[in-house]
């Protein structure tokens, strides 16, 4: 008992500023710090965070987030491998935006802190990691690279290579990271049609815009971006897909290169650059909400003008056609579905109710709530190749919720949920088919059933 | 056994502090109609009358809420209520005699609980003297409050042995514009299981639902060869009340009870003021078994298999039933309270208490309150906290 | 997680592998960083840090835990979503916190019986979506309801708007287990709503984690009204809408919820949620009755006549059940959003009887007057509770001080008017002092006497609730910005 000793004063700071030295190093310094105030820590965005949800740890919810950032800035707290550890754990789902009542932007919080404490790691020791040199920055964001990296997996596909290695676990062979990625890419399907400069019209035209085709989704989901061409054409729009544009740069801002994704701006926005156009259309939920916050990433004046026009013609293609009126197919399918929710649609971009409205337009398609449909899946950009084992929970809980429903297929309008969440159901040999949105409805126009599509 | 009537709570507090310094043990008396609830009393000692604490303190109608003295007596109470449309909506044996004190010292409830709720939701302060002569409050006069330890709770039904209950404030309710019975006569378990799971979810919300047994009932019931009778109280406005009756008939014929009917307003008024009085009516053995709503149909029907002679009614929503036989069982009050009812009210969740019967001094602990809810050692702590000296109503309720 | 790297902790190292031990290292947090979180809880004014954190995730891992306590003498308390308003989750003297984060799981759904069986970690909003399409909820709806879990919700005895109708927490509450302040398992009522004996789980619900460590609740399960109308009274002036509001109550109608909220107020929420309030009203009234259909539309007329007569410019109605949610959701996050409006704010707790409420209305803005601090103010008016927000920079000592002094200064009023200095939020540490205003020494007395019964040794959660001697070590230095619901 005598070992014990008590504190004396509650108040007296915690001897954590005598174990550990504080380094000169504060990736909170840049921060304007009025967005650590705005939070009043009223704790309710604690159940919006699903790694929170999860844990039941507090360090892991966005008001202990807030919390621990604040205190590294105060110099209140060494940036530990602790403290790191709990902010690298955050999804960057920005759930908790929706949810705070009080208008914290955690996102202009985490997204530069983290900027911050990755730059600090020695660039030397990324630039020597095999996975960023070659596979999240040697091969996404070019799609002819990328193209001829997935013939192999098409093969490999057509030999039913792919399902040998789920079934046998012998993708947990390969370098993890690797092998994940193996697993997480679904069944290439060739589209059905070529991707033409400009697609005209069908009916009276109603509007011209132009398609924003993207690295990953224009390879892995080439028939999604055919199917989203398609469907603006059945609404009476010309659709444009303007040479030059490239990847939105999203991955290399979020895992802290923020150099090419400044140059992968300019190019989309010399790209873009027309006065012909009335939208820029993006059917992918991350990269939509990516080049919506082209407008305020940056700081420099000159681009400014030209980054507020970009930003400001950017809709989802849900969004879009939900404004325009939705000229709905009239062959009716006969299927129940589901929707899920991608965080970068709902919680980045607010997009939540017109999909849903949309969907509930096709004939024959009965919409089910699918619960806690606004909760990550886990695939959050590249996540899901870095915190493997949260990411697993994440889409077991998402799976489990989605058989609840009772739905043959669950949409979702972001390539990494789609990969995330049909990797789990091939993992848990699930029946359910995962689709874009805009698949589903490309079916009912083209009379294809839903299930031989995918 | 003297008996002694302070006529301030000053008065009171000095008496049970003298009481306490010569270590008398107190027996603390409201209107004396439920001196047979609980184990008798083995030593002498004084008994302590609120016969005079019946002040109203304050009565701010518009804010639906009350603070009296406790020894005020429920029908008293009742008409000062009445006169401002109000009521507390407690339905108590013996009102005229009956005291506010009493009430919530016993935890007296009736069958209007399964719309109203019971004692604990009405009252929201209280004063009492603890055994050591201590004059103390908690709560206060405002329908929301969470400062301090929730002394309402604490005392409500602890028979008078933590302190005598001096004064309280309760909350109100408006009179409703109209109530109104609908009556059906059923026959089997099955067929009153099916009415009573379909009345909990009720669009119509009934404020009670009984299930009568027993010749006593039979002017109410729709036909007389039936076991049962199924009573539902409805109340609210006329348009509540109309659509509620024809909905509650509809409702009944699908569960395979046709012939609903609605009583007389003099009907009304009877049943419902017998069913009152039923706990606290003469009868050779009274036994009160209080299990959750779907364990009362198990019960009656254990009751019934063995004295088809009894009488009974219950707040069957609420799972309390309460049995009245003419003669005792052949069993013996332990046969039937702890081999027979006790297990079966424990599949049930719940327990058994005698609440009246021919030789209360063999009753034992097991007999008179069954299977306790909350450990026992708690319970004698609490006990030590408020009383050291173990004076108040000493030997009657469940500490040892 | 990650505890095991540094045991930055001033408890015996004996003591903290024995709590590893118990719950496994992943459950136990140990570096002070990770424990930092846990200083304070919704209340920020004053700070405490446990010495280590724990995640149990069983009853028995919890009486373990309270046993080693025990043989260690060190103080130890529970804390759940930290969503709590008044400091009660503060470690004063730091000790052992039992986080119970990941006692998650709802344990039985009794339809029949009306009563659900859940871990004290359940989020309460969960409860009532897990009851979705069978016709129940979970009636106690705190503004925190999304975060906030049960077992917190039983420490606090929490309200929330649709309490004025349907009763607080201790209304809903059957049974609990808990786990003594020694380390016993025991069970206070359950399934049935007549126990045997006290009514001691009623003693429990509200007692702020001071008695025992409630580990499972039996709640009642209410069921949902056939129909309801939610109304909005829009008034050119607060005096009119408070004058409303003693005028329903006193015509004998208890609506399901009954809330005031003021202009400054309202424009905050217009900014967070756009849901089109008029801007241009000095306050609105959110009025809901429900209950049996055939009834709602002459009770609905019957407001709005009362509305009307005094004087309130107009009564809108929602049009639709999405609507209505959009009216509660902005209700309920109203204190968040008033982050919006200053750096800092003070949320105050006090209820008068509901009558009252134009005169403590006055009496608030006079003292807000008085002390040259800006009052805004958000009332579960039908209760009587009344939420003054006092808004600040606490950059600025003196208004910190003039902050202090105002709030006082309105509780006193409560009481002088008959009320209470918390209706909701609790006691904790931040409202302690008022004890003595409110109560007696003698009901301080035997307040101890029945904490001494569950918690003889004070070292479940010590120095809470009570001015006892030797309580609170902790000086108040400063309001900092904080909410309230």
């Amino acid at each position: 008992m005598s070992e014990y000793i008590p504190q004396s004063d509650a108040m007296t700071p915690e001897p954590s500023s005598h174990s550990l030295p504080i380094t000169s190093f504060n990736p909170g310094e840049k921060i304007d710090y009025e967005y650590f105030l705005d939070c009043v820590h009223c704790g309710l965005c604690t159940q919006a965070c699903p790694t929170y949800v999860m844990t039941g740890n507090e360090n892991d919810s966005p008001r202990g987030r807030i919390y621990l950032m604040r205190a590294v800035t105060d110099g209140r707290v060494d940036l530990n491998k602790n403290v790191r550890r709990h902010l690298e754990l955050c999804l960057d789902c920005r759930s908790c935006e929706t949810a705070c009542p009080s208008g914290v932007q955690y996102g202009r919080l985490i997204e530069p802190f983290r900027l911050e404490m990755e730059k600090e790691i020695d660039t030397a020791s990324k630039t020597s990691d095999w996975f960023h040199k070659y596979i999240l920055f040697g091969l996404f964001p070019y799609p002819k690279r990328l193209r001829k990296a997935l013939g192999l997996a098409r093969i490999a596909q057509t030999l039913k290579l792919d399902t040998l290695m789920m079934a046998t676990g012998l993708w947990k062979l390969l370098p993890s990271r690797l092998g994940r990625m193996a697993t997480l890419l679904p069944r290439l399907r060739k589209a059905d049609g070529k991707l033409e400069h400009v697609m005209p019209a069908i009916g009276k035209r109603r509007a011209r815009v132009a398609l924003f085709t993207g690295c990953v989704q224009s390879e892995v989901f080439a028939q999604t971006n055919y199917a989203t061409a398609h469907v603006l054409q059945q609404n009476g729009c010309d659709v444009i897909i303007p040479e030059g544009q490239g990847c939105c740069g999203a991955i290399h801002y979020h895992t802290g290169s923020e150099e090419p994704a400044v140059e992968m701006a300019a190019a989309n926005l010399a790209a873009f650059a027309r006065d012909d156009i009335d939208a820029i259309i993006i059917n992918v939920a991350g990269c939509g909400s990516m080049l919506k916050d082209y407008a305020h990433l940056w700081h420099d004046d000159e681009t400014a003008q030209a980054r507020n026009a970009f930003a400001a013609k950017v809709k989802d293609v849900h969004e879009f056609l939900d404004e325009l009126g939705f000229i709905a197919p009239k062959a009716p399918l006969d299927v129940k579905v589901t929707y899920h929710d991608a965080c970068h649609l709902a919680h980045a971009q607010k997009v939540t109710q017109q999909p849903r409205n949309i969907i509930r337009q096709i004939p024959g398609v009965e919409l089910v709530d699918l619960p806690e449909s606004d909760m990550c899946c886990g695939a959050a950009g590249t996540y899901n190749l870095t915190e493997t084992e949260m990411a697993d929970q994440l889409s077991q809980r998402k799976l489990g919720n989605i058989r609840e429903t009772g739905a043959s297929i669950v949409l979702t309008a972001n390539s990494g949920c789609l990969m995330q969440i049909d990797r789990e159901r091939r993992v848990q040999d699930e029946s359910v088919r995962v689709m874009h949105p805009m698949d589903l409805i490309y079916c009912a126009y083209t009379h294809k059933s839903p299930y031989d599509y995918c | 056994m003297q008996s002694l009537q302070p006529g301030t709570v000053e008065e009171l507090a000095g008496l049970v502090e003298q009481a306490y310094e010569q270590s008398v043990p107190m027996y603390p008396l409201g209107g004396q109609t439920a001196l047979h609830y609980g184990l008798p009393a083995k030593t002498d000692g004084w008994g302590i009358s609120t016969e005079k604490l019946n002040r109203v303190i304050d009565f701010p109608v518009k804010d639906l809420t009350l603070t009296v003295e406790t020894g005020i007596t429920i029908q008293a109470l009742a008409d000062m209520l009445a006169n401002e449309g109000l009521m507390l909506p407690l339905d108590v044996p013996q009102q005229s005699q009956a005291t506010l004190g009493g009430v919530i010292a016993t935890n007296c409830n009736g069958p209007r609980r399964f719309g109203y709720g019971t004692v604990r939701d009405y009252v929201i302060g209280i004063q009492a003297v603890n055994g050591k002569g201590q004059l103390f409050h908690g709560g206060g006069r405002v329908v929301k409050n969470v400062a301090g330890y929730d002394f309402c709770k604490l005392l409500t039904g602890s028979m008078g042995t933590l302190g005598i209950i001096s004064q309280a404030t309760v909350k109100l309710k408006p009179v409703p514009e109209e109530a109104v019975t609908v009556a059906v006569s059923l026959d089997d378990g099955a067929t009153v299981e099916n009415c009573i799971a379909m009345l909990m979810e009720s669009p119509t919300v009934p404020v009670a639902v009984e299930l009568l047994y027993g010749a006593r009932w039979s002017e109410y019931a729709g036909d007389p060869n039936r076991r049962y009778t199924l009573a539902v109280q409805l109340a609210g406005t006329e348009s509540e009340i109309t659509w509620g009756q024809q909905r509650l008939a509809d409702d009944l014929k699908a569960c395979g009870a046709p012939g609903a009917f609605a009583l007389s307003s003099e009907a009304h008024v009877a049943l419902w003021q017998q069913i009152q009085e039923f706990p606290a009516a003469e009868h050779e053995l009274t036994i009160q078994v209080k299990t959750v709503s779907s364990g009362a149909v198990p019960v009656i029907e254990k009751c019934t298999e063995t004295d088809p002679q009894c009488t009974i009614q219950s707040d069957i929503g609420n799972g309390v039933v309460t049995v009245g036989f003419e003669e005792m069982p052949e069993t013996g009050i332990s046969g039937l309270v702890v081999s027979q009812l006790g297990p079966l009210a424990t599949v049930y969740h719940g327990h058994v208490e005698t609440l009246r019967c021919p030789a209360p001094e063999d009753l034992t602990l097991g007999t008179m309150w069954g299977q306790l809810s909350g450990p026992q050692w708690l319970h004698n702590r609490v006990k030590e906290q408020f009383d050291p000296r173990g004076l108040l109503n000493p030997g009657r309720f469940v500490y040892q | 997680m990650h505890g095991s790297a540094d045991l930055e902790s001033t408890l015996p190292v004996a003591l903290i592998h024995e709590l590893q031990q118990i719950i496994g290292v992943d459950g136990v947090l140990t570096a002070h960083s990770d424990r930092m979180v846990y200083e304070c809880d919704g209340f920020t004014i004053e700070k405490s840090c446990p010495d280590v954190v724990v995640f149990p995730t069983t009853t028995d891992q919890i009486a373990a835990v309270i046993q080693a306590c025990n043989r260690f003498e060190t103080p130890f308390l529970p804390r759940g979503a930290g969503t709590s308003l008044a400091g009660g989750t503060l470690p004063i003297g730091g000790g052992v916190m039992l986080v119970l984060t990941r006692m998650t799981n709802i344990e039985e759904i009794n339809l029949r019986d009306r009563y659900a069986v859940v871990q004290p970690g359940v989020v309460n909003i969960r409860l009532t979506q897990a009851l979705a399409g069978t016709g129940y909820h979970y009636a106690p709806d705190p503004s925190s309801q999304g975060a906030c879990t049960i077992g917190g919700n039983v420490a606090t005895n929490s309200g929330g708007p649709h309490t004025l109708k349907y009763g607080v927490t201790v209304n809903h509450v059957l049974g609990v287990e808990a786990v003594s302040s020694e380390g016993e398992v025991f069970r206070l009522g359950g399934p049935n709503a007549d126990p045997a004996g006290l009514d001691l789980a009623g003693v429990m619900v509200g007692s702020e984690g001071t008695l025992a460590v409630v580990t499972r609740v039996w709640v009642r399960l209410t069921r949902n009204p056939e129909g309801v109308r939610t109304m909005l009274g829009v008034f050119d002036s607060v005096d009119d809408a408070t004058n409303a509001i003693s005028a329903i109550i006193g015509a004998g109608i208890i609506p399901a919820a009954l809330e005031m909220v003021d202009h400054d107020i309202m424009v905050a929420l217009e900014e967070a949620f756009q849901f089109g309030f008029p801007l241009d009203a000095e306050a609105i009234l959110i009025i809901e009755v429900d209950g049996i259909e055939a009834g709602l539309d002459a009770q609905r007329d019957q407001i709005i006549d009362i509305c009307e007569e005094a004087g309130a410019r107009e009564v809108q109605q929602a049009e639709n059940e999405q609507h209505r949610q959009q009216l509660w959701k902005a209700r309920k996050q109203a204190f968040g959003a008033i982050g919006r409006l200053a750096s800092s704010l003070v949320t105050q707790d006090g209820v008068v009887p509901r009558t009252q409420i134009p005169q403590m209305y006055q009496k608030i803005m006079e003292i807000g007057e008085k002390y040259d601090i800006r009052i805004v103010n958000v009332f579960h008016a039908g209760d009587g509770n009344i939420h003054p927000v006092m808004l600040f920079d606490e950059r600025d000592p003196s208004q910190i001080e003039r902050v202090l002094a105002a709030g006082g200064e309105i509780l006193q009023a409560c009481l002088d008017a008959g009320g209470s200095v918390t209706g909701e939020h609790g006691i904790g540490v931040e409202k302690i002092q008022f004890m003595k205003q409110m109560f007696s020494e003698n009901d301080l007395d035997v307040m101890a006497s029945l904490r001494s019964a569950f918690n003889p040794n004070n070292r479940l959660s010590p120095d809470k609730m009570l001015p006892t001697a030797g309580a609170c070590g902790v000086e108040r230095h400063a309001p900092s910005k904080m909410v309230a619901q």
